[in-house]
């Protein structure tokens, strides 16, 4: 049955639209494809996906597998409002966010920060370490191709702090709100930008180091 | 008088002024977030005396552009290969999920 149809028909009738539902779902598995196809469909895509936010091949596996066992206990619940592949990828983006709540809630990292690049005490306290004063990138060759970038970006996150990276990753690649990062994760808002601050530094020190100097 | 309010003057430019440590966060602040007008103030009259905090306001958002732009054509991304084993091994899983669905009953 053709899905746009089927839509029209769900929106004149969503007065009974618990009713309606059931009937779609019953009615129209012609909306879904057969979950043993998906695999081979969209298996790569939600890899690719997922490795590129994750950073690390066995998480990312498995939350594609995740999301595909997921999708198939919650096939009912699909309305063909989008594409299978869009509805996959968003579950998959919940999988992303709640393997990054489990990260942050599995490690404390220390208060303090050793890494720091500003001096600790004395007259210059505060100040940038000499050795580690930020170069301006902007005067130099910063002609950066887009993979190898990924590929420094990477290296560059998976030396954060564990917690640290996946507040940056949340609210950079995943582009949630701070609010809304701070729920997940359940950490407070000056916590969150004390951390995105450390993030920042290391993540310019890094690409300074590998990228830059290179 | 004069003194008095040379005085007063010190006192707030002292006020207004921070460390390269607060200039570095408030730079990472400003990139997701308004800031209040202090510490706005607070900011630019670093920037002004401080040409280190003025390259790391520069690197970091070319480090944001970058992100951005990398993030907005995700399609684009060299697409990597799901592991044939992992293929299958989901693909199992998803014949056990099925099998126990109301909607397909083993039969008994």
């Amino acid at each position: 049955m053709n899905v746009d149809k089927l839509n029209g028909f769900h929106f004149l009738c969503n007065r009974r639209q618990d009713a309606n539902d059931r009937f779609m779902s019953s009615q129209d598995p012609s909306s879904l494809t057969d979950p043993t196809q998906w695999v081979e469909r969209y298996g790569d895509y939600l890899y690719t996906y997922a490795y590129y936010r994750v950073g690390a091949v066995e998480v990312a596996e498995d939350l594609v597998q995740d999301t595909f066992i997921a999708a198939l206990n919650a096939r009912q619940s699909f309305r063909g409002e989008s594409s299978e592949k869009t509805w996959l990828v968003s579950i998959l983006k919940r999988k992303i966010i709640d393997h990054y709540r489990k990260e942050t809630r599995s490690r404390e990292e220390p208060g303090d920060d050793r890494y720091s690049p500003f001096v600790g005490e004395g007259p210059e306290r505060g100040k940038w370490d000499v050795q580690r004063r930020p170069a301006d990138w902007t005067t130099g060759n910063t002609d950066m191709d887009r993979e190898t970038f990924y590929q420094v970006l990477e290296l560059c996150l998976s030396l954060l702090p564990e917690r640290w990276s996946g507040v940056f990753r949340l609210k950079t690649l995943e582009e949630l709100s701070t609010g809304q990062i701070c729920k997940e994760l359940g950490i407070s808002s000056s916590n969150f930008w004390v951390i995105m601050h450390r993030a920042r530094l290391r993540l310019r020190e890094c690409f300074e180091k590998n990228w830059f100097e290179a | 008088m004069f003194k008095k309010m040379k005085k007063l003057l010190d006192r707030l430019m002292m006020r207004m002024m921070i460390t390269c440590e607060k200039a570095a966060f408030l730079i990472s602040k400003s990139q997701d977030h308004k800031l209040t007008f202090r510490e706005d103030v607070q900011l630019r009259m670093h920037l002004m005396g401080c040409r280190f905090c003025r390259a790391y306001e520069r690197d970091l958002g070319l480090l944001s552009d970058s992100i951005r732009q990398y993030r907005d054509k995700p399609d684009e991304e060299p697409p990597i290969e799901l592991a044939r084993s992992k293929k299958e091994k989901i693909k199992e899983h998803l014949r056990d999920h099925q099998q126990g669905d109301i909607d397909h009953p083993p039969h008994s």
